[in-house]
């Protein structure tokens, strides 16, 4: 299957009451997905290949993948 | 305002109001740029550092300290237990003020400082990067410069604008998470330290003495070891079991990152700084002090730059030969560390307890060592041919 059909049919949610704003997640994201802004963590969704790479390195189990069939 | 400088600086961490306190000393017109609106916050830090890792860039001031660093507990499985008495070992910081002392330091030497700037990304001209175009109260604005620090975190935000962002694989982070704690039980001047692949897979916990009854309490955990149970559960498991008394003041998350000898750490006119740059401690996840070290090579060698002398390979060298080594031993520790079962902690802290046990760290010759690990913990000889190549 292309890639460009993979993306997009995943998004990280974020859970602002678990999230710390640290970082970790951004650091390992392999598409950029992930960007901690001035006030919170935020996900642009659009790239995201669903490698769960976030999820893992999390520290606070602050994301969720979601993934639309 | 001003929009052109010699030299901008984004980030105002520890590297980052460093950088700029030393460029601005060296004559640059230096421009600090904070994306929250107050330096000093949030933080993700356990704030401990060595003696030699401050003192060599900034002199200690009461205003930022908490306390000093005597004594070193260690904790391992089956009640193993090791205890290092070194009286000069370090400091605990105030981070909050801190953070905020050294972008005053940046202020006094001549540095213009902005808040609430987030660097979104770069300005390429046809040699290297002519500026940063920032986002301000959702506005964007172009800040021209000769030469840019990136200090901007882990998260780094320019290094992906410069296409140099060294995505790290998550085996490679610590995954952490720190409560502030208020309780009685805390021993004051102390650093604990706990191991045990239950106790934190792949990593440790540690309660490090704030002064008072506070303390840092925190675990960092490679993640991979663990994907399912977060962090935070094992911290809350410790601190369930370490304390009869207490309460949380403050609770912050951390992602720290493990050194990575292929990331350059410059590209053109671009300079990379602590955690940006990756120059962590892998094995102990510290990184103020390398950040500390890092922000005043970039800092000096930005300003040469601005002046049409020296360049980026300059600052990669002069740092690399204070630290390369260093950075590649603590590398190889965390990778001995990861693959330590729990008789071998055991094992080490034995052979810790026996040689310090209740003295101080000069007091242990090298041949003393030696000559233990041959007659009474031959499996440490197999465990340390991997920290010698």
């Amino acid at each position: 299957m292309p890639r460009q059909n993979v993306k997009g049919r995943f998004s990280v949610a974020i859970d602002y009451s678990a999230c710390g704003n640290c970082g970790a997640c951004v650091a390992v994201c392999p598409e950029n997905v992930l960007h901690l802004g001035p006030i919170r963590l935020e996900s642009t969704d659009t790239d995201c290949t669903g490698c769960k790479f976030c999820i893992i390195t999390c520290p606070a189990d602050a994301l969720e993948l979601r993934h639309e069939r | 305002m001003k929009d052109s400088y010699d030299v901008i600086v984004v980030g105002a961490g520890p590297a980052g109001s460093t950088a700029a306190r030393f460029a601005a000393a060296e004559g640059a017109r230096t421009l600090l740029l904070e994306k929250h609106p107050a330096i000093g916050y949030p933080l993700c830090c356990a704030e401990a550092i060595s003696t030699t890792g401050l003192t060599r860039v900034v002199d200690p001031d009461p205003r930022w300290i908490n306390c000093k660093i005597e004594h070193v507990h260690l904790y391992g499985p089956n009640d193993s237990h090791a205890e290092i008495y070194h009286p000069d070992a370090g400091y605990m910081l105030e981070r909050k003020i801190f953070d905020r002392a050294l972008a005053e330091h940046a202020a006094d030497a001549g540095a213009d400082i902005r808040v609430g700037h987030d660097v979104v990304s770069l300005i390429e001209g046809k040699n290297g990067y002519e500026g940063v175009i920032a986002r301000i109260d959702g506005h964007e604005r172009k800040l021209h410069a000769k030469v840019i620090i990136a200090a901007d975190g882990i998260e780094s935000q320019v290094a992906v604008a410069a296409g140099m962002k060294a995505t790290l694989k998550p085996s490679q982070v610590h995954s952490a998470y720190q409560y502030l704690i208020g309780s009685p039980e805390i021993a004051p001047e102390t650093l604990e330290f706990h191991i045990g692949t239950q106790v934190a897979p792949g990593g440790y916990i540690w309660l490090f003495a704030k002064g008072g009854s506070l303390a840092n309490v925190g675990i960092g955990v490679c993640p991979t070891k663990t994907p399912k149970k977060k962090a935070v559960r094992y911290l809350d498991e410790f601190v369930a079991r370490r304390f009869r008394r207490f309460a949380i003041i403050e609770r912050m998350t951390g992602g720290v990152p493990t050194y990575i000898p292929e990331l350059p750490l410059h590209k053109k006119n671009l300079l990379l700084a602590g955690d940006a740059a990756r120059v962590i401690d892998s094995f102990s996840g510290a990184g103020i002090a390398n950040a500390l070290l890092s922000g005043k090579l970039a800092g000096q060698t930005a300003a040469a730059m601005a002046g049409g002398e020296s360049d980026g390979k300059a600052y990669q060298s002069a740092f690399y030969q204070i630290k390369e080594k260093e950075l590649n031993f603590y590398r190889r520790c965390r990778q001995l560390f990861l693959k330590l079962n729990d008789k071998d902690m055991e094992t080490i802290l034995r052979f810790v307890d026996d040689l310090f046990s209740g003295r101080t760290i000069e007091a242990v010759n090298p041949m003393e060592i030696v000559r233990k690990i041959l007659l009474s913990y031959p499996r440490l000889m197999t465990l340390g041919r991997h920290l010698l190549f």
